[in-house]
Order: C-alpha cells, then structure tokens, then sequence
C-alpha cells in the first residue's frame, strides 16, 4: 500500500510547486500539470509488465519535483542574500565592533567660555 | 616642475578640446547605428524585462515549439526554437512561465541546454562530445580519495565504493581509485566500454550528458543517475562529500553551501530530464498509445 501513496504524494508535491508557478489559473487547466496527472495516473493501474515503468515515470517525476524545488530555494535564498550596493564606512566598521573617530566640525567645537 | 605642468595642462586641453568630443560621439554613432539598440546596449544586458503572459507549446512536423504569447520563441541565432518531446516543451515552457517581472535566462536549464543542442554553438561532432565526456573518468570524483581525517576516510569508502561496485556490476568497467596525485587506474577495455555506451544516445542525449558530468566532475555518479540507480539529491550529495563532512563538522553557510546545493540540483535535475527525455522517445510514443480513450 505504501508504494502505491507514494506516486500520488509526489504529484501533490508537484500540485503544490506548479500552484505557486500558475498562480491565476486552475491546476487542472495547466497542460505541464495535465500531462504529468495522465502519466502518473494512467500507470498506476495498469500491470505487473508495466511496473518497472512505473518507476521509471514516478522516477522521472520525482527528478522534475527536484527541479521545481530547487529553482524556486535557489532563488529565494539568492534573493535573501542580494548584494545590495556597498557598505558604508560606519556600518563596515561597526561589523569588526569599531566606531569611526567623530569628525571635525565647528558647530560642534565647545564653545570658549564666555568672559 | 613647470614644463610638467605645462604639460598636464595640454592633456586636460585635449580633453576639453569640443573636436575629440564630438570625435567621440561619431564614434558612438558608429557602434549604435540606431537609437533602439543604443539604449538596449546600455540596459542591464542581463536583465530581460517579461514580455509576454504566457508561454505554450505547439507541434509542428513532430517537434514541439514554444510560443510566448503569439510570437514564437526563438533561439540566440534567431531560428525557431525546437524540441523532439513533449514533456521536455511543457517543462520548457513551464520555465518561461516560472519568470516574474525580469527574465532569469541563467535559471532556465532546460532552455538553454535545448539551444546548446539546437544550435551547436562550439560545432561539436559526436566523437568529440563522447572523448570530451569520457576525460572526465580519469579525473573522476570519487576516484581520488583521502586517508586523512579517518572519518571522512570511511565516508567515502561507504558512499563511494557502492557506485564502483555498481559501475563493475551493470557495465563492467574497472577503474581502481587513487590515494596519492597519481590518476586513478582505468584499463582501455573499460573505456571503449563507455564509449560504445555513450554513442548509444540521441546527439541531444550527449549534450545533457556532458553538461552533467561538467557540473560534478565525475562520470560514474552520472551513469550511475542517468540509469535511475540513484536520485539527484543523492548524486549531488556524493558528489559535494568532503564538503557535506567539513559542514557538519565546522558548520555550513547559507549563503554559500545551501546555495551551491541548490543550484547543483538544479543543474543535475535538469540535465538528467534532458537526457530521459530525449533519448527515449519511443517509449513516450507507446505510452500515448495505452492512454485510455
């Protein structure tokens, strides 16, 4: 019963990755998702003969899953850790725990006390 | 001292001087002849905006095309971009349909090794692709191995030998792998072995392949994939294990290992549907014929 799960719980995993790829239209309405379900579906029932092709269409919807999955972390975590732009002074700085020295500037000067 | 500064005054004359400016903009005008190209010259040239809504397939004389929109997808040469299967166009096309906002042309694998294959950009013969696939087998991954850290020693030992095993068991081929800077063992029996192996495939089957081997330098793993004994997620692991043990060991980092993981992923998933895909089109044929009515 168990090899039986497993075949539909990858295409519920593909659903799930091609949901987030089609987001307006209707999973059964996708023709990437249509012919995986026909393949997937179609080979479950048929014979003993056709069990190793059962694997092998299982197998290659799993590597196509693999794809999906790894696409769409690659980019998120890309997306994550962006370069954006240089660092400036004060914050590169701050990442060994030093300060910069406080610049000159007259308004800041103490002001000589009054006579 | 004054005729220096004489001197760098003439430069700085030259450079103000209005003749080698406009000098320059002739120039300009020469290399963008026409103001479009110009101003896509100066845009990001990585960086395609999405053009189109929808990308779909369409048949023509057996090969599957992919149309974005109405207008039909083309290759960087400019001819119509064309596959033998109709799995390998719907995940083409699902691909270009993934894209949001900026087309990511370096993310779609199947896209490009489909050019690669199409276009044959390096005029590759097919003796060629199979010497160039087979170079890999001497410097093989999992041929060179560690004594050191004795863990990582027994790693490799454990994951490893079970693909040479494999290797012996399913095609013969005998290769003893190397503990010094030596090149491992391979006798020429094992390599004509290979070589009758690979011209099995379909030319588009080999572009696939040497795109695989090329991504985790070792041969053996990716007969070992493509022949469905292992997963990708397994492949890629066995391939990256000396650095799968540093990590555990001293910590991995997103940014950098998790990344690497991925795209690895990425690129032997890819690389693998590619060949399955197109190297078994006569199996795909029998099964639309059992697709119940």
């Amino acid at each position: 019963m168990a090899s039986l799960s497993t075949p539909s719980r990858v295409l519920r995993s593909l659903a799930r990755e091609l949901k987030a790829i089609y987001k307006q239209e209707k999973l059964s309405e996708v023709p990437a998702y249509a012919y995986l379900h026909d393949q997937l579906r179609s080979f479950q029932v048929t014979g003993e003969k056709i069990c190793r092709a059962q694997h092998e269409v299982e197998y290659v919807a799993r590597t196509y899953l693999c794809y999906l999955e790894s696409t769409r972390k690659q980019e998120e975590l890309s997306n994550l850790y962006r370069g954006r732009g240089e660092r400036s002074i004060e914050s590169s700085a701050e990442i060994v725990g030093l300060k910069l020295p406080k610049l000159y500037s007259e308004d800041l000067q103490p002001k000589p006390p009054q006579a | 001292m004054a005729a220096s500064r004489a001197m760098i005054n003439n430069v700085a004359c030259l450079f103000r001087c209005p003749l080698v400016s406009r000098n320059i903009t002739e120039a300009q005008k020469n290399v963008f002849p026409s103001n479009s190209l110009s101003r896509r010259y100066f845009q990001n040239p990585r960086e395609l905006k999405k053009f189109y809504k929808k990308a779909t397939i369409a048949t023509s004389d057996g090969w599957y095309e992919i149309n974005l929109d109405k207008r039909k997808l083309r290759t960087p040469h400019g001819n119509i971009f064309k596959v033998p299967s109709e799995p390998l166009a719907l995940a083409v096309a699902t691909e270009w349909n993934t894209q949001d906002k900026i087309v990511n042309r370096q993310a779609m694998h199947l896209t490009s090794l489909s050019n690669t294959a199409l276009e044959n950009p390096l005029h590759k013969t097919r003796k060629e692709m199979t010497e160039a696939i087979i170079h890999f087998l001497e410097t093989d991954t999992i041929c060179y191995r560690l004594t050191d850290p004795p863990e990582l020693a027994k790693l490799e030992h454990d994951l490893w030998d079970p693909i040479l095993e494999w290797a012996a068991q399913r095609y013969g081929i005998e290769i003893t792998p190397t503990y010094s800077i030596d090149p491992p063992k391979v006798s020429e029996e094992s390599k004509d072995i290979i070589r009758r192996h690979l011209l099995s495939y379909s030319d588009w089957a080999l572009f696939g392949y040497h795109y695989a081997v090329d991504t985790i330098k070792s041969l053996l793993i990716i007969m070992a994939l493509v022949d469905k004994h292992i997963t990708v997620e397994t492949a890629v692991d066995l391939a990256r294990l000396e650095q799968v043990f540093q990590t555990n060991h001293w910590g991995s980092v997103e940014w950098y290992h998790g990344i690497e993981t991925y795209e690895l992923r990425c690129r032997l998933s890819a690389a693998a549907l590619f060949i399955h895909w197109c190297s078994e089109s006569s199996t795909v044929k029998q099964k639309a014929s059992l697709r119940p009515v």
